[in-house]
């Protein structure tokens, strides 16, 4: 396959040497990318634990079918609307930029993003566009859910609506300015040798995701724009009575909304393909069919919106709906087909790593075909607004998405800091987190089909105790989180030391030190043909090359000398 | 032919009857799967529930086997794949197959066609207009349920003359030839195909009865319906499902399906009869009012005698001792004139620690929003005095009947 | 290279955070091909904001009708004028310093962004007519005209702040034939303000 026998890396010039990063050089402007990816990824963690917490006080409510952790029902709307937008705003949306930032220079053998100031901009706004989300809190704070549907968004709201709408309003610039960038990067300073066929599929996925974003999330600013209007300026956009819609905000934000899940999972599925390749040792099966379906669901993810408004749409306008969800099956299942078929036959090495790939491909199918059956109007017209969404969105979303962060997280980490994080921790925190994810999620099907809404927080006693099943084990998959938190922080004090390709892989971000240097490599470097061409002798050479060019580090035991790698100068 | 290659069909042979063995063995897992259909639902209490409980059910096989596959595979390969302790190797330098990549995009499209295709006659066969429906309205308003029904003048009894009817019940008959009353349960009964249209008076709202797998959202500003027909006689719950505040999860109702048309015409013509031969006490007056369904207190307030379970608003048990004891003292109104203005100007009359949420009622525009006649008022105050300790009036209903006069 | 790894022994040296470099040919490309991705997200806006207008425009005609009947089309004529004419100037300042003639690039430039206030202007004394007929902003057709129409005002004055910053920088000689990247990029943006305010122009006061 690869036609490129083991590129020379720069051989016989000045041996690159990992940089030793501190804290401090995380915490200012800078417009180095790979430090605003990691800004980016610090940023969303706090905001996931926020989130998380939020979670974890909307369990604790809902053990009991009665109001009793919260005062009143607004105060517990409160809490999920702002768990939704925080977790889907300020974590996942960021925490997928993150990574792009960090890995799409570095997959491309660039020495930085097109536009580097533009982007530690983007970054910068999300800091203070979070808290002005939190700020609700003390007007007032946003009750109206994460969709936010007029008139309750509007007539019948605290000033925290307002600070909400305008905390989205940067954020999707933020996110805007970030995909602009990621677009002209990946299509415009690519090396010498890497055709887009030759492109990581994490760049494709990129790729397909940016686009989404340049084309969607304006539609968001623009629903956004009208409800701030009529919030502050007296417009009734949203209002029947001054002659306005409410279908109106349901119709745009959910056409900017739908596309949105697809931005939230497509960088997963690339991280995904990543770590499925590398750590089962072998090529990734039907790279093009991959690549291609990512802009297949970027493109039928436009026709699609309206099958969250089954239940307020004119009735006649339903059918076609249904029909473009289904399609959607189509191209998630060749990428799921395809991931099988990478495994199949490999050397499965379980990481952490690998372990939550493996996790993402068994939950999110379960929240794909959830997704399927809320496609089908006769069903979705029952479970519509129930527990059976709450269910599907967390599968696709936890069990898909962030499944993928987490094992991105294993496999970059060592990249990322030059540290390897603790297996053994990283196995704890999966299995914990794979069976409480189960249990908190799965019962939930069951609740909404058999008649409990969402959104509540006082509910029919018949469904107690599935509800505490649920928070239990929710509990647990919150207490999960801080095994990974520990092993996070044990590392960078105590972590083994990475070398530059620790799992072995092909892709560029390897080809360099850990943490790579300043403008990431020493001379321009060569891809590798095939970024997944594992299993050839070509690239057994080439990561022999590589090998000596960055040495593994000595064992650790050994190692007294501060930066082991890298003794060339 | 060399026994090599014979070998080589055998085997092959082999894996194709493996294959086809295991994905009949999918299959079925999908049929066991969805034997649970049945225990995931509420009672099927409409014809339409049946409908959609088989597609469910038929999703569930299809989901079900591929569920298997998947996971079926996924444990397969960490077993049968997994690299031994220091193995390094790579794995075949395999890059995919065309054939493979075909059949996994075009069967799950044939599936989503097949699936297309039955909901899209599900869909048509439950939701398309039937002969003769029972036309009902159902209300919504932050945080209740209301059921209205109209009676044509051709209902009203011999003995009653519409002219001696109260005055608003007499222009409802000059507006529109029939008179509406309410109920805060919908009636219906075991056959019959309902419509509902259904409207908001604030936000929006959905109208979801679990045992038909019916929803509809409440849009302001429209007028939206939706369809049914009961097979099953008995009370089910009606359950608001689009955020609508504070008080959304307490926004239920029941359907009651009469096992029969008799019993429906019987309990529909005593709640009739409640206007046509309203009582002369205006306490007995007000607690019909309310138990009516007429006014949406009950989505806000607690009152046990009425079964309200609101939490949104303040507690009504034992109100009548409370505005005697401090709000009278406190505000130096009579008791009467406290909770009768209250009804009226209820955001001057706040319970320490709530806030102005209650609708303002007004009596002047029987066609506008939150029209509360005065003799309600007056009824629904006469009703409120009484809800003291003793069960005694606390109140002087001919200065209560003044107050209202004067309004 | 050689000098960064003498760097590296103090630490991590992030690339510096503003280069005033004159780009090379990529970074032009770049550059260019950003700015059409940030139009497109515009277009995305915009084309929002006068969707919902036009939904109205269908569903209520004879509202619209009266509105022109009372309006008339002279002011707003003359302001889509001078915004057509804005943007020619804008293409003869930048045919200026693609010859090399700065002080052409200065006073081009400043006609468009004198231009570019004049239409603020006038667009402002339109609203006061339209306020005056009691058309404000919480009106169905009101609401539906300002929000649009002030958000590209929004746009033109972004516009004419731009440009008074070319001219700024033309004036001390930033610009020459070989760097004009910033007035090509800022014509991108000036022509699509232009374009969008067409598009506004026919929707609302021709049909
Ligand atoms: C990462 C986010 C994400 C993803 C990827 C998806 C993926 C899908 N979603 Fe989901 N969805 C959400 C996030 C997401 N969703 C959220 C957040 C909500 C709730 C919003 C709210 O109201 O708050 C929601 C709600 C939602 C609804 C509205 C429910 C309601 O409110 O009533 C619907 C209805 O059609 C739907 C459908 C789908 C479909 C068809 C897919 C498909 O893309 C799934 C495709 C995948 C598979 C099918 C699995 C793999 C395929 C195979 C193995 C091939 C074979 C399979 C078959 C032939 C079936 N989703
Ligand atoms: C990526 C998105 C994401 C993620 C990760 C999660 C994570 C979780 N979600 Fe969330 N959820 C949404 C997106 C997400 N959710 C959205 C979009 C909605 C809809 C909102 C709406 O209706 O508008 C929703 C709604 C929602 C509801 C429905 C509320 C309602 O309708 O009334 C519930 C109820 O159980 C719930 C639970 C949880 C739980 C238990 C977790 C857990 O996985 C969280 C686990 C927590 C952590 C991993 C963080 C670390 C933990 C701590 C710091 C806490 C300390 C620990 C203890 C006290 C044990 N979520
Ligand atoms: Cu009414 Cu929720
Ligand atoms: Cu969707």
């Amino acid at each position: 396959m690869a036609s490129i026998t083991a590129p020379t890396i720069g051989e016989g010039k000045v041996q690159p040497q990992a940089p030793s990063l501190r804290i401090q050089d995380y915490l200012r402007w800078t417009v180095d990318h790979k430090i605003i990816g990691v800004q980016y990824i610090a940023t969303a963690l706090f905001f996931f634990v926020i989130g998380g917490l939020l979670a974890m006080m909307i369990r604790w409510e809902l053990l009991t079918p009665t109001l009793d952790v919260m005062q009143t029902g607004e105060q517990y709307n409160t809490l999920f609307s702002l768990h939704g937008t925080v977790m889907i705003f300020l974590w996942i949306i960021p925490v997928m930029a993150g990574f792009g930032n960090f890995l799409v220079p570095l997959q491309l053998g660039a020495k930085d993003m097109a536009f580097p100031w533009l982007n530690a901009f983007a970054f910068w706004i999300i800091p203070p566009a979070g808290l002005l989300m939190l700020a609700g809190w003390l007007v007032g704070p946003p009750e109206a859910g994460w969709t936010s549907y007029p008139p309750l968004s509007t007539l019948y709201s605290a000033d925290g609506q307002t600070l909400w709408a305008l905390s989205l309003h940067l954020l999707g610039i933020s996110s805007i300015l970030g995909a602009i960038n990621f677009i002209v990067t990946i299509l415009n300073m690519r090396p010498e040798g890497m055709g887009f066929w030759q492109m990581p599929l994490f760049c494709w996925a990129i790729l397909a995701t940016s686009i989404i974003v340049v084309m969607a999330t304006p539609f968001l600013a623009g629903a956004l724009t009208l409800l701030i209007l009529d919030r502050v300026a007296g417009t009734s956009f949203f209002n029947a009575a001054g002659g306005g819609d409410v279908l109106l905000w349901q119709n745009i934000f959910w056409f900017y909304s739908h596309p949105a899940v697809y931005i939230m999972v497509l960088p997963g599925m690339g991280m995904l393909s990543e770590v499925l390749s590398v750590h089962s040792r072998k090529p990734i099966f039907g790279y093009r069919a991959i690549a291609l379906s990512s802009m297949a669901i970027a493109l039928v993810g436009f026709t699609v919106w309206a099958h969250h408004m089954f239940t307020s749409l004119t009735p006649e306008l339903r059918i076609p709906f249904m029909i473009t969800s289904l399609i959607i099956a189509v191209p998630t299942g060749i990428k799921v087909f395809s991931w099988l078929g990478t495994i199949w036959m490999g050397k499965i090495h379980f990481t952490s790593a690998m372990l939550f790939a493996l996790g993402f491909l068994s939950m999110f199918v379960i929240g794909g075909i959830s997704g399927v059956m809320l496609a089908s109007v006769p069903v979705d017209i029952h479970v519509h607004d129930t527990y059976f969404v709450v269910s599907h969105l967390h599968f696709v979303l936890y069990g898909g998405s962030v499944f993928a962060i987490f094992a991105g997280i294993y496999h970059w980490w060592p990249k990322i800091t030059g540290r390897m994080l603790d297996e053994r921790l990283g196995k704890i925190h999966f299995w914990i987190t794979y069976v409480s994810f189960f249990f908190t999620f799965f019962p939930q099907h069951i609740l909404g089909m058999q008649g409990m809404p969402r959104r509540v927080a006082v509910y029919d006693p018949q469904f107690q105790t599935l509800n505490v099943v649920v928070s239990v084990a929710g509990f647990a998959l919150g207490l999960a989180t801080f095994v990974l938190l520990a092993n996070m922080v044990s590392s960078l004090y105590s972590g083994k030391r990475a070398g530059a390709n620790p799992w072995n892989a092909l892709t560029l971000e390897w080809a360099t030190t850990s943490p790579p240097p300043a403008y990431n490599f020493v001379g321009d470097p060569a891809p590798f043909a095939d970024p997944y061409g594992y299993g050839t002798r070509e690239s057994k050479e080439y990561l022999e090359t590589l090998d000596k060019r960055f040495p593994p580090p000595v064992d650790d035991s050994l190692a007294l000398t501060p930066n082991p790698q890298g003794t060339g100068d | 032919m060399s026994a090599e290659t014979g070998k080589q069909t055998t085997t092959n042979r082999n894996s194709v009857l493996l294959i086809i063995a295991a994905f009949a063995l999918f299959i079925l897992g999908g049929f066991v799967i969805a034997q649970a259909t049945p225990s995931l639902f509420p009672e099927q209490a409409s014809a339409e529930s049946q409908q959609v409980d088989d597609l469910f059910q038929f999703m569930l096989v299809i989901g079900g086997a591929i569920f298997l596959l998947v996971q079926g595979m996924l444990v397969y390969s960490v077993i049968r794949f997994r690299a031994k302790p220091g193995e390094t190797g790579d794995g075949p330098p395999i890059h995919g197959n065309a054939t493979l990549e075909l059949v996994w995009t075009a069967i799950p499209g044939v599936i989503v066609l097949v699936l297309a295709i039955y909901s899209y006659s599900v869909w048509v066969s439950t939701t398309s207009a039937k002969d003769n429906e029972q036309v009902v309205q159902a209300v919504g308003q932050r945080f209740a349920w209301t059921f209205t029904y109209e009676v044509p003048r051709s209902a009203v009894p011999e003995d009653v003359n519409v002219a001696d009817l109260p005055a608003n019940i007499q222009q409802q008959f000059n507006d529109k030839g029939t008179f509406t009353i309410t109920s805060p349960e919908l009636h219906t009964y075991v056959g019959r195909n309902v419509k509902v249209n259904l409207l908001t008076q604030d936000s929006q709202h959905a109208f979801w009865i679990p045992a038909m797998r019916v929803k509809q959202d409440l849009l302001p500003g429209r007028v939206t319906e939706t369809r049914f027909t009961p097979v099953l006689a008995g009370e089910y719950p009606v359950v608001c499902a689009e955020l609508c505040g504070g008080g959304h999860g307490e926004m239920r109702a029941s359907i009651i399906v009469h096992p029969d048309q008799e019993t429906y015409v019987t309990w529909f013509n005593n709640e009739a009869a409640r206007v046509f031969y309203p009582s002369e006490d205006p306490v007995e007056r007000g607690q019909q009012v309310l138990a009516s369904g007429a006014y949406p207190c009950a989505g806000c307030h607690i009152l046990d005698e009425l079964g309200w379970v609101g939490v949104t608003g303040p507690n009504q048990n034992g109100v009548a001792d409370r505005v005697v004891n401090n709000r009278s003292p406190a505000t130096g109104q009579t008791p009467e004139e406290y909770l009768f203005r209250s009804l009226y100007y209820p955001h001057e009359y706040l319970v320490p620690g709530f806030g102005p949420l209650m609708p303002q009622f007004q009596s002047e525009n029987p066609g506008a929003a939150y029209y509360m006649p005065v003799e309600d008022g007056e009824a629904i105050t006469a009703y409120f005095c009484t809800l003291s300790a003793t069960q005694d009036n606390v109140c002087d209903l001919e200065n209560l009947a003044a107050i209202a006069e004067a309004h | 290279m050689s000098e960064m790894s003498v760097k590296q022994d103090k630490g991590y040296i992030a690339p510096p955070t503003n280069k005033v470099t004159i780009p090379d040919k990529k970074q032009i490309e770049n550059a260019k091909f950003a700015m059409w991705l940030y139009l497109a997200s515009e277009v995305v806006i915009f084309g929002t904001l006068i969707a919902v207008y036009v939904v109205f425009r269908f569903t209520n005609p004879e509202v619209v009708r009266q509105v022109h009947d009372e309006l008339g089309i002279a002011l707003v004529s003359f302001n889509t004028f001078l915004l057509l004419a804005s943007s020619w100037a804008m293409v003869m300042g930048l045919r200026a310093i693609k010859r090399g003639d700065e002080s052409g690039l200065v006073r081009w430039i400043g006609l468009t962004a004198i231009m570019g206030a004049v239409f603020v202007g006038l667009q402002y004394v339109e609203y006061s007519e339209l306020a005056h007929l009691g058309l404000h902003l919480g009106t169905e057709w009101g609401m539906r005209f300002y929000a649009p129409t002030a958000f590209h005002g929004a746009h033109v004055i972004v516009g004419v702040f731009w440009a008074l910053r070319i001219v700024a920088r033309g004036r001390r000689g930033y610009y020459s034939p070989q760097n004009y990247l910033g007035v090509e990029i800022f014509g991108l943006y000036w022509h699509f303000v232009d374009v969008v305010w067409i598009f506004l122009f026919t929707i609302i006061y021709l049909v």
